[in-house]
């Protein structure tokens, strides 16, 4: 069995050693950010600074990277989140994780700080640290333009050289995005990381996974989801349908519904502004969308920075969303919390409670207080402090649209109220990921669950968190999760009477679902290329014992230690919470369930993960999970 | 009469953003489509997410769910994203 090797950097220090990655942890934790949880639980001190040198940085990989299994290029960061003082880790595509493993590196471990600014560079196992200050200062392609081209590149911008707290880290055009990924490296005075290599992954069972990948890269191709809504329009075809059930965020969530959300929805991106679609090494599903900016071509946004930088703050002008989009990748911002908290201050500026000078519906000065904030000029550097330290200054608190200190993707969650959940107990604050991405199933997919019912929502929402967790941990994008909804219902249409008993099945199979981790790993005995066909790939490329009930014990596991990390650093179930707007406020002023029922469904949802009443792991999870 | 609102390629292929609909319920604009556009028309409709006045008709009695004046039908391309 291949077993990972890390670096270990102490930047204080100056010293690199091989940190090479036991079998047990390489069992429990596969890679990724379950493996990256655990690295961080026990080589970070409690209490400490994330942008302090006794912070530590994890960039790494997992073991489906490099394989040629489908959409397998992904790479994580996980660090102390800026935002909200708990667990911080971003995911990534593009190239960089790829290479990494080629050079012969699973992952990368940074602690202690830098005076000076540094390239890493990593070429066929031969780990060079060099003098970055002649990049420092250069936004994020320029900085990819300098190194070169042949490597995978993770460089930061601006943003994160000046310690934005929701700087991202780039890599080619894909962002590490969320929770101040690119300003713990700045805080480590690191500019870019690059890697090159030429070796290839060693597969356990080449013959058989080579069978199964193929298997798979064609059920893919063929799934309605995978095969052509995401090649057709992105993730930003989801605008339309979001706004259709008022579940769009429109003027700082304020409301569900834009009337001009058409003009940048995906399907407006895909017949006027598409000069092509692309995607990430071995992947079938090509999601990314090329657009031109400025006569170049570079990548377009995603439903996230469309529906922010859209309805949200009330513009309709699909091609300064696509400006705003190139300016916040090349500066290194992260465009939902940076949405977001514009959003925020637009409100504030409205109420007359400060004046940032940005307000709804204007729009000539966003690109100039864009760079203001990623360079903190003068009044701008507090918009980089994101909008919970904002209303701590200005007040707001109940519209300050945040989990945790972290805001909040572009589903309206009194439109998707197990999303409101999702986002409330996402272990890295307001992430539609880390949430379980109930939107799928409640509002924008082609089941009809009921999207105002708590019911269901709880178990739901711990089964897709473990899944998620379980597929990032190996290396894999998420999208490929979503053909877990049967094919034949996008055939049926999500209007029949097949799919309405589906919607009503999933309601209905909550005590079910909700066992599912008490029987994990030993009662979910089998893979399905139908349900989760990440383990069967995992079992052939690693020879582990891979079944869909380890697969999801692997994700439950992260996930606790996550929670367990977040309450040593002195989270704790009051930060399990949503702004007074979306949980008290109803929406739709006659539809008394458009709130997100906090009140009902956290219970649920803490008993389902084996939580205390003050959602703390009990002693019972913690010993099945190994977590003692 | 009700609005009828086409997204994605039905739009493209209705020519028309918006088209004015006497049909009385989803299931008889459906067969509105069948017989004005054909049979590829029919089934991307069909395969919409399909909102009658702000509601999703999948919970409102799915294709058997009723129009009347003045109501906007919404035709949706599936889609996924995350």
């Amino acid at each position: 069995m291949k077993l990972p090797m890390y670096a270990l950097f102490d930047l204080s220090a100056g010293t690199i050693a091989d940190y090479p990655i036991d079998e047990d942890l390489f069992r429990q934790y596969l890679g990724g950010k379950s493996l990256a949880a655990r690295l961080l639980y026990d080589l970070s001190p409690p209490g400490a600074d994330p942008l302090g040198p006794e912070a530590v940085v994890i960039i790494n990989t997992g073991p489906m990277n490099n394989t040629g299994a489908p959409s397998s290029s992904r790479f994580n960061m996980t660090f102390k989140n800026v935002l909200t003082g708990g667990i911080g880790f971003s995911n990534c595509g593009g190239t960089f994780g790829f290479m990494l493993k080629r050079a012969g590196y699973d992952g990368l471990i940074f602690k202690g700080q830098s005076h000076t600014p540094l390239c890493i560079e990593i070429t066929d196992g031969e780990i060079t640290v060099r003098d970055a200050a002649s990049l420092w200062g250069l936004d994020a392609e320029q900085t990819q333009q300098r190194l070169p081209q042949a490597y995978g590149k993770l460089v930061i911008g601006p943003a994160g050289e000046n310690l934005v707290r929701y700087a991202c880290a780039v890599s080619g055009e894909r962002v590490a995005g969320r929770g101040g990924a690119g300003a713990v490296l700045g805080a480590k005075r690191i500019k870019a990381v690059i890697a090159f290599g030429t070796k290839k992954a060693e597969v356990h069972n080449k013959e058989k996974f080579d069978k199964y990948v193929a298997k798979w890269t064609k059920f893919l191709k063929g799934h309605p989801m995978t095969g052509e809504s995401l090649p057709a329009y992105g993730s930003g075809g989801l605008v339309n349908k979001a706004n259709a059930s008022h579940a769009l965020p429109t003027r700082n969530f304020q409301k569900g519904y834009f009337a001009s959300a058409d003009e940048f929805s995906g399907e407006t991106l895909a017949y006027t502004k598409l000069t092509r679609n692309s995607g990430c090494i071995s992947c079938p599903i090509r999601c990314e969308r090329r657009v031109r900016v400025g006569g170049r071509e570079v990548k377009g946004p995603e439903y996230e920075t469309l529906g922010l930088f859209g309805a949200n703050i009330e513009n309709s002008s699909l091609a300064l969303i696509n400006e705003i989009n190139y300016t916040a990748d090349i500066l290194g911002l992260d465009t939902i919390s940076l949405a977001g908290t514009l959003a925020f201050a637009m409100e504030l500026n409205e109420r007359g409670l400060a004046d940032f000078g940005v307000s709804f519906g204007r729009t000539d000065n966003l690109i100039d207080v864009i760079y203001r904030i990623a360079r903190r000029e003068g009044m701008y550097a507090e918009l980089g402090e994101g909008s919970k330290r904002l209303s701590e200054k200005y007040g707001g608190a109940a519209f300050a649209i945040h989990a945790k200190g972290m805001e909040l993707a572009a589903y309206e969650p009194r439109r998707s109220v197990g999303m409101g959940l999702g986002y409330a107990v996402s272990n890295r604050g307001g992430c539609h990921l880390g949430g379980g991405y109930m939107a799928l199933l409640e509002s924008v997919g082609v089941i009809a669950m009921d999207a105002q019912t708590p019911k269901g929502k709880p178990e739901w929402t711990v089964l897709m968190q473990n899944a998620m967790d379980a597929a990032s941990s190996a290396g894999f994008c998420l999208f490929t999760l979503q053909t877990f909804v049967p094919a034949f219902l996008y055939k049926t249409g999500p209007s029949s009477k097949i799919n309405a008993i589906a919607g009503k099945l999933l309601v209905g199979l909550r005590w079910f679902i909700g066992k599912l981790s008490a029987i994990s790993p030993g009662g979910l005995f089998f893979n399905s290329k139908y349900l989760f066909p990440h383990s069967e790939a995992i079992k052939h490329a690693t020879g582990l014992r891979m079944t869909t009930g380890r697969f999801l014990e692997i994700g439950e596991r992260g996930f606790n230690l996550e929670r367990l990390y977040n309450l040593r650093e002195g989270l704790s179930a009051e930060d399990d919470a949503l702004p007074e707007r979306l949980t008290r406020t109803r929406q739709d002023a006659y539809s008394p369930d458009t709130v997100v029922d906090m009140e009902t469904m956290l219970p649920v949802y803490y008993k389902v993960r084996g939580w205390d009443r003050k959602g703390v792991p009990t002693h019972k999870k913690r010993r099945k999970l190994g977590l003692l | 009469m009700a609005t009828v609102v086409y997204f994605g390629a039905l739009r493209e292929i209705a020519g028309a953003k918006e088209q004015e609909t006497d049909a009385d319920t989803v299931r008889a604009l459906l067969k509105q489509i069948k017989r004005q556009y054909g049979g590829d028309a029919y089934r991307l409709a069909k395969r919409s997410h399909i909102i009658v006045d702000g509601k999703n008709a999948a919970l409102t009695g799915g294709f058997s769910t009723a129009l009347h004046i003045g109501s906007t039908v919404q035709l949706l391309p599936v889609c996924g994203g995350g």
